[in-house]
């Protein structure tokens, strides 16, 4: 249990003058975990790190070997068709599929050691998405329902997104580990959906058949008269309660308040630097929300693993045509949006309270299959960290000479949302009281 | 000759004076306010053996009126010694002697006598009295720091100095001893990080002059020495135990004296940890100094070591025009709760109206909302026992045992994740008849706790299903049983309690026998007791000997281990038994437990009225754990009757039940009443047709599709349990931006509106007057007859409208979006 002998760096500055000077006014000691009340919830706010949370979730499995580890002097049955190319960090190369991330690798870090304990789709989601296994007891909460039970309900939007088209699967099932778990229901993700136009769907905010705008103001009107007609009760759930219904009320009816899911307002240079794609538009459908103050936001690629079956809308799965894919499709798209996502959050000076994560729920099969393509791979794959005192330009963990298992400390999903968390202003004891991320540590060579 | 000394120096400036005077004038004022009858200090005789420890002298006054009032910081305090120094109340040995001091206030004079021994001989720093507990203290071994599971920057501690073994390696061994430098102490890293002189990201803890420094500094001087020789600490004692302040006078100073098994006694009120149960009332300062905020009541938890006490504190503050009226009294209840409320300087609010009280015992007590009829029978009765009768009637109904089962079930995790669905029917079943015969509890604990065999054949064997081994059966029982979140004790001490890692696995020792065999049938268990197997402390590596809170350790005589548990579980040395019940029942009928969180009992979470909680107690055991008849007298009672409308004298009352708190109709109660007030009552999956929500035996038995989180299912986003765990927590009662969208738009809302076979349509076809029409959603939802001005408001809105039916749709939504509906009040 004890880690005797870990230690990082010799001067034992786990972080710098200025990152103490923000958090030295908060020590968090308070008995009991009381509702968090609007005011709470700004001081969450003000203490965390991470003011909000991008999750890029690349749901399918992305082939690590092909992208940001390759292994060029690998028998050829592994190394795959892509040439490799430098980056920006020392001694790290990527595959040549990912140019403009290679030239700004100096904004982020990746650990090339993650490794996750499930081989399957929703199961090893709910690995990387909770940080533990499905059938290990009751299904944990979602990182994101994490931070949003911490940070409680704000004003204008809910705390936790999922920006996509849905709650991502594979063909037989979903996820088990996507929303609240433990934490319950009121802490699932609130699904917006995104075209590659740009245009936004918002399934809860649809009018029922039969509604319209128009009577829901002519029914709020009514409400509000029988309010003044009646003896009105209060109480703090009270004003909660209605606060709430003030906000649904806004985002069913108010163009304003949907502002934040409007991408028209952005330029057509912003949106096409993102890409006219789904996961670009999605990706800056993302950053506005991270303007709007929201605290976890989590793009899925895809809703389902697979690319070409019924339904499928081309996740990472690439069981077939691997490489034409890769090359073809994922990595570019994946490239333009990442790179421009990065340089737009640090053109708005948002990078510095922002964590934005990209990683999937396992890696490729460093073998090539007999299909000439890759399979799933549990015991090695990637992910990437920018943002928020994450320490940019390192390359964490290393792989072996076929990119098949870490050589370094292995670095898992429940490590993952530990940071995330504490990042986030979750810490040891809030998450103790929570009861979640039970026995995660931190992965410190990220900060 | 000193004091004169000052006075002459004062003289030569007139400023001085002034501000001399300015000094003096408040105590004077204050002197006449309080005007005492004597005076007296705590410890009066105390030796202080050894040269690094002091002694905190607490002084009192008692006023006229038989007040406490603290002047430890205020009263004069002298002595003729040269042996001692006394600052604040503070004594510091300086050589061996005894030493008389005498200390006065207002002409009234008290002696005590202090004995110093062991001066001229050195004293080493205790690592285990001295050096843990000044981390505990500073916050250094707190869960948020060093002391979470995984320390903070690579450097762990255990959580407030519970494993002095772990701590001795943190602190003089790993990372090559480079925490402590035993040539140059003050170089240390264990002393720069915490005084900031290098960077640090908990902060400063202390500077070089406090004592904390000084203790490290010379415990890592005297070589870090980690053994300890000499008596060890057998517990902690804190003066006063309990105190009433009154504003303004809401200081309070506190001692804490350690016994060792010597016989010797140490003051360690310097190096004790304290922390108020409610901060919102006081704050406690690391000196031990209670300053109070606001009128209420709040614990101090005073820790040293692993040792705890928690003395109560109550401030009482005089409210300008406040004036007790003397309310009427229906039991002892109210008499307890009313006494709280006047010493507190609180009103309790009116009885409520008949209408609102028929809407409210039936929400609380059958889960759903009367019909018009039975408002008719009611109302037109002048009885003056009616609500009494009432309350009879209504806990005789079917209804109430099935709402009370479905409480249960929410507590014993029934539901078909981890129990097979037929045996989700067997268990609801049994739950339901043991609330029907209203079978005593302390029965009804026994019969679970103690269930074997075959869980077909009994039911209540299913609880050893949900709770599925022997961890879980033990922390499951402690939970819902003893009132105790015993879970975090299981790796390590527990933070807020007395709760150890020991007691944990002594715990659980009791279960660990029990086994679950499967049969030939499907999923049938077979629930049996082995003659042997044993706890292993997975820290000490020896067997857990059974272990039970106030008896200690215990002889098991029986085969089933389970039944020397549940024998002392209740029998009369555990008081919390009756207790935790008694407390759940009245958080479920009042929105708020005397002990809150209702199923968090600990010495650091007092109850709001400790006397009220005893007497409820001893009512329930006196009666043979009757728990119809202990609703009974709390629904009686005026204080469960009140108005939910605060005034002035108690709106700032959230916790003393001086007026009822409105809280949201449950998911269940919720989604009933939508299909009572339409008239399109939810049909559910899997059940009898008809079934309530309120009656659901498991919340999964719809497959409902999850996959579209635009249609998730109503009662899930209204906070209803997944029952995936004991807690009572797990019920929701957060509010969210999804329910009221389910409200403003969602399926199942507009769907029972538009429904062309509910009440508005089905009335319109008879042709029904619209005005009769909003009556009925008036009686129906609120329970009371809509004003006339309402009437004419709702009729002016449908002949505006033009359509009839689009505008009693729309009438509807408003009703069932109105706080008046959606709230318990």
């Amino acid at each position: 249990m004890l880690e005797f002998g870990h230690f990082k760096t010799n001067t034992c500055n786990g972080m710098g003058r200025r990152g103490f000077l923000k958090t030295a006014a908060a020590v968090p000691v308070a008995l009991g975990a009381g509702l968090p009340s609007l005011a709470q919830a700004e001081a969450a706010r003000k203490r965390a790190k991470a003011k909000s949370v991008l999750l890029l979730w690349l749901w399918g499995g992305p082939s690590h070997i092909d992208m940001v580890d390759p292994k060029p002097d690998a028998p050829m049955e592994y190394r795959g068709p892509f040439g490799t190319i430098p980056t920006k960090t020392t001694g790290m190369r990527f595959s040549e599929l990912l140019p403009r991330m290679a030239a700004r690798s100096d904004k982020y870090s990746v650990i090339r050691s993650m490794v996750t304990s499930n081989g399957g789709h929703p199961g090893a989601g709910t690995v990387g998405l909770t940080g533990y296994e499905e059938n290990a007891g009751p299904i944990q909460p979602n990182f994101g329902s994490i931070v949003a039970k911490h940070r409680g309900q704000t004003d204008a939007l809910p705390p936790f997104f999922y920006v996509g088209r849905g709650i991502p699967r594979d063909l037989p099932r979903r996820i088990e580990g996507y929303g609240g778990g433990t934490l319950g229901k009121a802490y699932d993700p609130f699904l917006v959906s995104c075209s590659e136009l740009g245009s936004v769907g918002i399934p809860t905010l649809k009018m029922m058949p039969g509604m319209t705008p128009n009577r829901i103001t002519d029914r709020k009107q009514l409400l509000a008269q029988l309010d003044q007609s009646q003896r009105t009760l209060d109480n703090a759930k009270i004003r909660d309660w209605n606060r709430s219904h003030q906000t649904a009320y806004g985002l069913l009816t108010d163009p304003a308040a949907r502002q934040a899911f409007d991408l028209t307002a952005e330029s057509q240079k912003t949106r096409e630097a993102y890409g006219q794609t789904t996961f670009g538009q999605s990706c800056l459908l993302a950053r506005r929300l991270v303007e709007a103050q929201v605290p976890y936001i989590q793009v899925n690629w895809s809703e389902y693993v697979e690319t070409f079956t019924p339904n499928g809308d081309f996740g990472w799965d690439t069981h077939i045509y691997n490489f034409e894919l890769l090359q073809d499709r994922h990595c570019p798209i994946f490239d333009r949006a990442y790179s421009a996502l990065l340089d737009d959050l640090y053109d708005r000076g948002l990078m510095e309270d922002t964590l934005v994560i990209a990683m999937g729920e396992f890696g490729r099969t460093p073998h090539i299959s007999n299909r000439a393509a890759r399979e799933h791979w549990q015991h090695c794959y990637f992910s990437i960290w920018a943002g928020a005192g994450i320490q940019p330009g390192r390359c964490i963990g290393e792989s072996d000479a076929k990119a098949e298992h870490p050589v370094t400390r292995p670095i898992t999903p429940l490590m993952a949302g530990t940071t995330i968390s504490e990042l986030c202003g979750v810490g040891a004891r809030e998450r103790a009281e929570m009861k979640v991320l039970d026995g995660g540590s931190l992965i410190h060579e990220l900060m | 000759m000193n004091w004169i000394d000052h006075l002459l120096c004062y003289l030569k400036e007139p400023i001085a004076i002034v501000l001399l005077l300015l000094t003096v004038m408040p105590s004077v004022t204050r002197a006449d306010e309080d005007r005492l009858q004597s005076i007296s200090v705590t410890p009066e005789q105390f030796t202080i053996i050894g040269k690094r420890e002091r002694l905190q002298l607490v002084i009192t006054g008692t006023a006229i009126e038989g007040r406490l009032i603290d002047l430890t910081r205020i009263a004069s305090v002298n002595t003729d010694s040269d042996h001692i120094v006394i600052e604040n109340g503070v004594i510091t040995p300086k050589s061996n002697g005894v030493s008389k001091i005498q200390i006065e206030y207002q002409g009234h004079v008290a002696n005590a006598t202090v004995t110093t021994r062991s001066m001229d001989q050195p004293q080493a720093v205790s690592f285990d009295y001295h050096a843990l507990p000044v981390l505990a203290q500073s916050g250094c071994s707190g869960g948020s720091c060093h002391g979470s599971p995984h320390g903070k920057a690579g450097f762990r501690l255990s959580l407030f100095g519970s494993d002095r073994e772990l701590d001795r390696i943190s602190l003089t061994r790993e990372l090559f001893s480079r925490r402590v430098n035993l040539i140059e102490p003050q170089k240390s890293l264990l002393l720069k990080k915490p005084a900031m002189q290098i960077a640090h990201q908990g902060g400063k803890r202390f500077g070089t002059e406090d004592l904390q420094y000084e203790l490290l500094r010379d415990w890592i001087a005297e070589g870090g020495k980690t053994i300890h020789e000499g008596p060890g600490c057998v517990g902690i004692e804190v003066f006063p135990p309990i105190r009433l302040l009154k504003f303004p006078q809401t200081n309070q100073q506190l001692s804490v004296i350690a016994s060792f098994q010597d016989g010797t006694r140490r003051d360690v009120t310097h190096l004790a940890k304290y922390e108020a149960s409610d901060p919102k009332v006081m704050e406690v300062d690391q000196t031990g100094m209670v300053r109070g905020i606001t009128r209420g009541e709040s614990a101090v938890i005073v820790r040293y070591l692993n040792f705890i006490e928690t003395p109560m504190v109550t401030l009482v503050r005089d409210i300008d025009g406040f004036q007790w009226n003397d309310p009427p009294v229906a039991n002892q209840v109210d008499q307890l709760v009313y006494d709280k409320l006047k010493s507190l300087q609180f009103l309790p609010a009116p009885q409520c109206e008949d209408t609102t009280f028929i809407r409210r015992i039936y929400l609380d007590v059958l889960g759903i909302l009367p019909t018009q009829e039975e408002q008719k029978i009611f109302h037109e009765d002048s009885a003056d026992d009616k609500r009494d009768r009432l309350i009879d009637e209504l806990l005789e109904r079917e209804e109430y045992d099935k709402f009370w089962a479905q409480k249960w079930g929410d507590l014993l995790r029934v539901s078909t994740k981890l129990i097979s669905a037929p045996d989700v029917y067997k268990f609801n079943r049994w739950l339901q008849r043991c609330i029907a015969e209203n079978k005593p509890y302390d029965q009804f604990a026994r019969e679970i706790l103690l269930a074997t065999g075959s869980t077909r054949l009994n039911p209540a064997g299913n609880f050893y299903r949900s709770a599925g081994d022997t961890n879980d059966a033990m922390e499951t029982t402690a939970q819902v049983f003893l009132g105790t979140r015993i879970q975090c004790a299981k790796c390590h001490n527990h933070p807020f309690e007395r709760w150890t890692q020991d007691n944990y696995y002594g715990l659980t020792a009791f279960f660990n026998r029990l086994q679950r065999s499967k049969t030939q049938r499907e999923n049938e268990i077979l629930l049996w007791s082995a003659s042997e197997g044993e706890v292993q402390h997975p820290v000490t590596n020896t067997v857990a000997v059974p272990w039970v809170p106030s008896d200690g350790e215990i002889e098991v005589a029986q085969l089933d281990r389970r039944e020397a548990l549940v024998e002392w579980m209740t029998s009369a040395s555990n008081p919390l038994f009756a207790k935790i019940e008694v407390n759940r029942i009245w958080a479920q009928v009042m929105g708020r437990g005397v002990v809150e969180p209702f199923d968090d009992f600990r010495d650091s979470n007092p109850p709001a009225n400790s006397p009220l909680l005893e007497y409820l107690a001893s009512e329930f055991i006196q009666s043979g754990y009757d728990r119809k008849r202990l609703l009974r007298l709390i629904l009686r009672s005026n204080t469960y009757q009140t108005s939910s409308n605060s005034t002035r004298w108690n709106e700032a009352d959230t916790k003393y039940f001086s007026h009822y708190s409105p809280r949201m109709l449950t998911a269940e109660q919720l989604v009933d009443a939508l299909g009572f007030v339409t008239g399109k009552p939810k049909q559910f999956f899997g059940v009898p047709v008809g079934t309530k929500a309120t009656w659901l035996p498991a919340p999964d038995l719809q497959p409902h599709d999850r996959g579209k989180i635009g249609n998730i299912e109503f009662l899930k986003v209204f906070g209803q349990p997944e029952r995936q765990s004991a807690c009572e927590c797990e019920r929701s009662d957060d509010i969210s931006l999804g329910q009221a969208l389910e409200m403003l738009n969602g399926k199942l809302v507009t769907e029972m509106i538009f429904d062309e076979s509910n009440h508005i349509h089905r009335a319109l076809k008879d042709n029904v007057e619209p005005s009769q029409i909003i009556r009925d959603f008036y009686v129906r939802a609120f329970s009371r007859e809509p004003t006339e001005s309402e009437v004419k408001f709702h009729s002016q809105y449908i002949g505006n409208h033009g359509n009839a039916s689009e505008a009693l749709e729309d009438i509807c939504w408003a009703v069932l979006n109105h706080n008046e509906f959606l709230f318990q009040h």
